[in-house]
């Protein structure tokens, strides 16, 4: 199983997303979504299972900032086949300070227990400030008009 | 080498129009704001307003760095202010005062001379008071 693709929805423009190649930072703010796309190939039999998905930092193990997940089914199978899935993880500035260099993983599980995870993807995430600064102003010209 | 330029003075009538430009660094989502001004005296702790305008802006969203912004504000000279010499000026964003009200100083001259607009004004006042005046002037019986 592998993140096989990251699109930004944009909070401020409902309706459209943003497909990003893997490798590059999405620059996110409040209220956006990333939708988070995973490949991986399955055999066996029918089963639903929960497609999770985190943003937040890798250290000693992964402290998950913002999350999400869903429900999957997936068919019974006899051979191998090639799936792709998605989950949309909606970003809160509250849980996730902005700031750079966030990494994200996702996983497939089986009620509570995981049963394949992804490799994490490495500062993938920047999440930008809203807060709004001032710099320099001056009164640069006045005249009669 | 340090070299200092003493700032432009500016003399106004009553009736022109003061036009301020500001500058500066804007970061943040897109937002609109009041841009604030006045013309006034810089006292030891505040600024003394004499007149002041304001008008809404648009700041364009900036959210990875700062973008450069220019806005500017008109300030109608009105009798409120009195002939002098050495007004100064005040400028600012009026939701965040903290981080942009700035001042400049001895800048601004009001003649005593009355412009066009007050010219006007003493000549309506004297067709008025002429027309008062003639309906108590004797007419002619014949």
């Amino acid at each position: 199983m592998k993140i096989q693709a990251l699109q930004l929805l944009p909070a401020q423009y409902p309706g459209y997303a943003i497909l990003y190649p893997m490798a590059t930072v999405i620059e996110v703010k409040n209220a956006d979504t990333v939708r988070i796309t995973v490949s991986y190939s399955y055999r066996g039999p029918a089963k639903a299972l929960t497609l999770y998905a985190a943003i937040g930092v890798q250290a000693v193990w992964f402290d998950e900032k913002v999350k999400n997940s869903k429900q999957i089914s997936l068919p019974v199978s006899t051979s191998w086949v090639t799936r792709s899935d998605y989950v949309d993880v909606l970003i809160d500035t509250t849980k996730i300070s902005p700031g750079s260099g966030y990494d994200l993983y996702a996983k497939m599980m089986e009620g509570t227990k995981d049963l394949v995870i992804s490799p994490v993807v490495y500062d993938g995430i920047t999440v930008l400030s809203e807060a709004t600064e001032f710099q320099n102003f001056q009164i640069s010209s006045w005249a009669k008009v | 080498m340090i070299s200092m330029q003493s700032p432009q003075v500016v003399e106004l009538n009553v009736g022109d129009s003061l036009r301020l430009v500001t500058t500066f660094g804007y970061l943040g989502p897109s937002r609109q704001l009041t841009l604030y001004a006045a013309i006034g005296n810089q006292g030891m702790l505040w600024f003394d307003e004499i007149i002041a305008a304001q008008r809404t802006i648009t700041l364009p969203e900036s959210l990875g760095s700062f973008t450069t912004c220019e806005e500017s504000i008109d300030i109608l000279i009105t009798e409120a202010i009195s002939p002098g010499s050495g007004y100064d000026l005040m400028a600012k964003i009026k939701e965040y005062p903290s981080q942009t009200e700035v001042r400049v100083v001895d800048v601004v001259n009001v003649i005593g001379t009355p412009s066009m607009w007050s010219g006007l004004t003493s000549m309506m006042l004297m067709a008025m008071m002429m027309g008062m005046m003639s309906q108590f002037m004797p007419t002619e019986q014949i």
